[in-house]
């Protein structure tokens, strides 16, 4: 496979909507079973009962049994040495192909360099056409391996660090209470023929407006926010990436999110917007998660039904 | 490694299991094995090259990691898969003209937040699917649900850069065409 872009084309929103819907749509089209089946969450026998009451044929069945069994203990560990021979080899050319490129262009390297071995024993021999790693004893070139993956994937988190090397406990964020400006004030006409609901702020897109997360006891760690849009009725969300810009973090950890309306980038229409509070490292990236977070969710989301007039 | 395997296992295994699931399979081979050398392949596409892909992941691109991690195993499992196609439209050519003839000269652009509620969005796909040919479907399914850069799809299907970026633009308009449709409707 060669190199891969992922970034969409910056000026193509319209078709990266769509794809995203077609994901969405095959996602949504999948045999909720055998999710949880490859998740460990359902027993195969019984999956397998389920799909056969919803009318799937056995053919069907047992191949979905084949594809979908978690892998044992053996398929594990035989994945897991196949990667590292695999990765290993690749790591030494990659090592050898960065080695040789003019200083100042050369590409990242593994954050870790395996310490030098002491000399070999005499009787030791090699074969120059092999991996660069032949003279780490096995258990250490694992262990090297697992750590330099472990960090690319989970880099260390500043908020574990008082900066003096200590590391400090996290602190559960505290319930955070959404204060808003109201919206326009409704005019004597629209509450008498009642044509504003009641709830949702009325904008027009010139409109100042301020948004007020705060504690309700002070939060001295580090939070950020994080937006999303939501067109009204609908459960497709739009980042609002205008938004954290327009965000002020007082120390202690209120949020206030104020501007005009205009600079939040949205069309006149009826929107919920969903409003994520919680540690940087932490803030959901999905409209999909903010919609319907989970129980356990390290942040916290406050909404305000909007309709932004011209 | 281990912990690495176990925590991304589930979410590549599914994506390799539905894919061989929906048909894409081959009759004579042992379907454990298929999953096995699948699932491996894709680690192998996201640590290669010192975990390149993988460390590519940027949460504040707008993905979390297990979403990243499917689009990844849902692209490598689709070349795996195309490569052992032969291309049905090697001997065609180049330019989309059944998709051309059928366009007027004008027509808006659509923003992208006025097709966002999920009505629109599957009106507009449905309408994708009876328009495109099977070139236009795979070229949509490449560029926008696989998200490959434009050179990718140039290799995978023998275009020349200038004809992707003219699919694009078409396509573009037929989005605007089928929004304009409906809302006449």
């Amino acid at each position: 496979m060669s190199e891969a872009s992922f970034e969409l084309d910056p000026v193509d929103p319209i078709g990266a909507a769509l794809g995203r819907r077609a994901v969405e749509r095959e996602l949504d089209e999948r045999e909720q079973e055998w999710q949880a089946v490859a998740r460990g969450e359902l027993d195969v026998d019984e999956a397998a009962k389920q799909r056969r009451a919803a009318g799937d044929d056995d053919a069907t069945i047992e191949r979905a049994i084949a594809y979908f069994r978690p892998f044992d203990e053996g398929e594990t560990e035989s994945l897991v040495d196949s990667l590292l021979a695999r990765v290993g080899e690749v790591a030494a050319e990659h090592k050898a192909e960065t080695e040789v490129e003019p200083e100042g262009q050369a590409e990242v390297v593994p954050l870790r360099r395996p310490d030098p071995a002491p000399a070999p024993a005499p009787e030791q021999k090699h074969d120059p056409g092999s991996s660069g790693f032949w003279w780490i004893p096995a258990g250490l070139l694992l262990a090297a391996a697992a750590a330099i993956v472990m960090w690319w994937v989970w880099p260390p988190s500043a908020e574990l660090s008082n900066g003096n090397g200590q590391q400090i406990a996290r602190a559960e964020l505290p319930a955070y209470v959404l204060e808003t400006d109201g919206g326009l004030k409704q005019l004597r006409s629209d509450s008498e023929s009642g044509s504003q609901e009641p709830g949702r702020h009325r904008y027009r897109r010139d409109t100042e407006f301020e948004w007020i997360l705060r504690p309700k006891i002070d939060e001295p760690g580090e939070v950020a926010v994080r937006g999303f849009a939501f067109v009204d009725g609908s459960s497709a969300g739009l980042p609002l990436a205008a938004l954290t810009k327009l965000a002020q973090i007082a120390p202690s950890g209120a949020v206030r999110i104020k501007g005009r309306i205009e600079q939040l980038d949205l069309e006149p229409g009826r929107y919920t917007i969903a409003l994520a509070v919680g540690r940087p490292a932490e803030l959901p990236s999905d409209a999909a998660d903010v919609h319907e977070p989970a129980a356990d969710a390290a942040w916290q989301v406050r909404r305000i039904d909007i309709d932004i007039e011209e | 490694m281990q912990a690495l395997v176990s925590r991304l296992m589930p979410i590549i295994q599914t994506e390799v299991g539905f894919a061989l699931l929906r048909g894409a399979r081959i009759e004579s081979r042992d379907p454990r094995q298929e999953v096995r050398d699948f699932v491996q392949e894709v680690f192998v596409s996201l640590l290669t090259k010192g975990g390149k892909t993988l460390r590519a992941w940027d949460p504040e691109r707008g993905r979390s990691l297990d979403s990243y991690v499917r689009l990844i195993a849902r692209r490598q499992v689709a070349a795996i898969l195309r490569s052992g196609k032969k291309s049905p439209w090697a001997d065609r050519p180049v330019a989309g003209d059944e998709l051309e003839r059928e366009l007027p000269e004008t027509h808006g652009d659509v923003s992208a937040t006025k097709l966002e509620s999920i009505e629109e969005l599957d009106r507009v796909l449905e309408g994708l699917r009876a328009r495109l040919d099977e070139r236009g479907m795979l070229l949509f399914e490449m560029l926008y649900v696989e998200e490959r850069s434009v050179e990718e799809v140039m290799a995978a299907t023998e275009m020349t850069r200038d004809a992707v970026y003219a699919w694009r633009s078409r396509f573009r308009k037929l989005v605007a065409k089928l929004h304009d449709e409906r809302k006449s409707a």
